[in-house]
């Protein structure tokens, strides 16, 4: 059903003939592009498009919810890929306007929406076959994340993020680090509050997670991985007594792009050993 | 006039898409039916709706700035200090966080203007307190309004980091870019909102610039003079609120204009303010409309806020025109 609305939001929206100087709005876009085999054709980015590295050489035309019309319109684009997140509704409306084909994807932060994103950014390319078998070896990965996460107790987990003053920040509902955590099978124990928030030592220490999941950023800030486990939040924790601390690339874990089943599913392969 | 004249014109001209000269003679001069549809839509559509807005509120902010510092005797007064800008970030930075739960409930043509409007009321808000806290036998006292000013400001700067705190992280993003002000989002339906509210004080103020003037050797000195001292002070205040609260609520806040125009144009050409307003609305009009175009050419594809540009443009240009002031006054 899904499938189908996207197909007629693509066939309504795309001229037929294949896109030669693409605009994506939106880091996981651009990252399925790629995937796609279709990044020769990217015109221009925006700046939340960093993987892969190749679309860091591309022109940037400014931060996702904050764009503007003419900087996009400059690029002579002849289709506008948009994220769920692209914005502000007067630019898409302008970029409209102009009578650029724009498909706009629809906003979905869940494993099975990225699916979705894919299959429907291949219909713009045309590439079907292509978008299927990468949206099914997306599917393959998801599946055995969802087996592995049945197995056993439910593990609790929490995603951390180290700022260089050695607050720590947790990962609330409705953020990426939670949903990959979800799609892992793992009982995030922030899941009560909303977005990053700065965390209680206390708090984390009395919830005591089995697992705690990081990105090498934060390691990095952190001053190294040891230091980052001699943290006062974290050190009493099952987690790192039992070196359940677990580092991920940061665009790997949390870009909900075409590579997040894979990551899911290394994460619930991960927390489980 | 000529230079915002001139600021208009490259505004128009100037931007990341190349347009050929040509192509905007012949939008200006006719229909222009020849002209490519995309250029059209980016001239018509995007180009000239902004030039438009940044020209009304660059007037509005920087007229606004100098009567407000005529009224409080304070060189440093500009509209935030009634809590203009603070009351307008407090009921926008509350939409762009907790709006969500709103709305699912307002009809569609509403939603777009609910952020617009909770600024317009944020400030509408601060200032009418500020106003009634400093209320005395029923007479606005400028110096409890200075302070209850500032009380304010805090007050509605704790509530909005409040809300902050409250957002996830794109909410916070989106916050940020508010606060850095962009002219990006004009539309003609924005214009045709501001246009009016802002026409209306340019009319109006001028009226009571000789009343200013008379300010500027105290209160009681002024009624003395016979001027209304009470109907300037709330005209001044009535018309600043309105004008400034419709412009921030539509492009965010951009700051400096309001503070650093009218000095500028106080060291060029003296203090009289039925010269200096004009001539602030004028200069402010073609600062902004050159921050803007400046805003979208320098780091294009994409586009810097304008509170950046604003700030950077003026505080050195404000500078130099202060050391080149002190050199003659003092040498």
């Amino acid at each position: 059903m899904l499938r189908h609305v996207l197909l007629s939001m693509v066939l309504g929206g795309t001229a037929l003939a294949a896109p030669q100087r693409v605009v994506t709005l939106g880091g996981d876009i651009t990252e399925i592009v790629y995937a796609l085999g279709k990044g020769d054709t990217l015109a221009a980015v925006d700046v939340t498009s960093v993987y892969p590295e190749a679309a860091l050489k591309l022109p940037k035309v400014g931060y996702v919810r904050a764009l503007s019309a003419e900087g996009i319109l400059a690029m002579k684009p002849d289709l506008i890929l948009a994220s769920g997140e692209a914005g502000p509704a007067e630019t898409m409306a302008q970029l409209k306007a102009a009578g650029i084909p724009i498909v706009a994807l629809p906003k979905d932060h869940t494993l099975p929406g990225i699916e979705g994103k894919i299959r429907a950014v291949a219909e713009a390319f045309d590439a079907k076959a292509d978008g299927e078998r990468l949206a099914s070896t997306f599917e393959t990965d998801r599946e055995v994340a969802e087996a592995t996460a049945k197995q056993g107790e439910p593990v609790t987990a929490v995603y951390v993020m180290a700022r260089s003053d050695g607050t720590l920040i947790g990962a609330g509902r409705g953020t990426a680090a939670d949903a990959m955590l979800t799609a892992a099978g793992l009982k995030n124990i922030f899941a009560d509050t909303e977005g990053y928030k700065p965390v209680s030592g206390e708090a984390l220490v009395g919830q005591n997670p089995a697992v705690i999941v990081t990105g090498q950023r934060t390691v990095q800030a952190s001053g190294g991985l040891e230091k980052l486990k001699a943290n006062p939040a974290l050190s009493p924790t099952a987690a790192v007594k039992n070196d359940h601390l677990l580092v991920f690339d940061d665009m790997y874990l949390l870009g909900l792009g075409p590579r997040s089943a894979q990551a899911a599913r290394e994460l619930a392969q991960a927390a489980r050993k | 006039m000529a230079l915002l004249f001139g600021c208009a014109l490259a505004a128009v001209t100037i931007g990341p898409m190349r347009i050929a000269p040509a192509d905007i003679f012949a939008l200006a001069t006719g229909p222009g039916g020849e002209v490519d549809a995309t250029v059209r839509t980016v001239v018509l559509q995007i180009r000239l709706p902004r030039v438009v807005l940044a020209a009304l509120i660059g007037a509005a902010l920087a007229v606004c700035g100098a009567s407000m510092q005529g009224l409080f005797r304070n060189p440093l007064a500009d509209p935030g200090l009634i809590g203009i800008s603070a009351g307008a970030a407090c009921g926008a930075v509350g939409v762009i966080v907790l709006g969500h739960r709103v709305l699912p409930v307002l009809p569609d043509w509403a939603a777009p203007y609910l952020l617009a409007t909770a600024a317009f009321v944020g400030c509408l808000v601060a200032t009418l307190v500020i106003l009634q806290l400093s209320l005395h036998d029923g007479h606005p006292v400028v110096a409890t309004m200075l302070l209850a000013g500032v009380a304010i400001n805090a007050l509605a700067g704790a509530l909005t980091a409040f809300m902050i705190f409250l957002a996830n992280d794109q909410q916070v993003r989106d916050v940020t870019f508010w606060l850095l002000g962009s002219l990006g989002a004009a539309t003609w339906a924005k214009v045709v909102i501001v246009a009016p509210v802002v026409l209306v004080g340019l009319t109006l103020l001028p009226f009571v610039a000789r009343a200013l003037n008379g300010l500027l050797l105290g209160e009681s000195e002024a009624s003395h003079l016979g001027f209304d001292v009470r109907r300037t002070k709330s005209l001044v205040i009535l018309l600043s609120t309105v004008m400034v609260g419709v412009s921030v609520a539509f492009t965010g806040v951009i700051g400096f204009v309001g503070l650093i125009v009218p000095h500028a144009v106080r060291l060029v050409a003296g203090p009289d303010h039925r010269f200096l307003l004009p001539a602030s609305a004028l200069l402010g009009a073609a600062l902004l409309v050159g921050a803007d175009t400046l805003a979208r050419c320098l780091v294009a594809p994409a586009e810097l806020p304008i509170g950046i540009l604003t700030a950077l443009l003026g505080a050195p240009f404000f500078l130099w025109l202060l050391l080149r002031a002190k050199a003659v006054w003092q040498p």
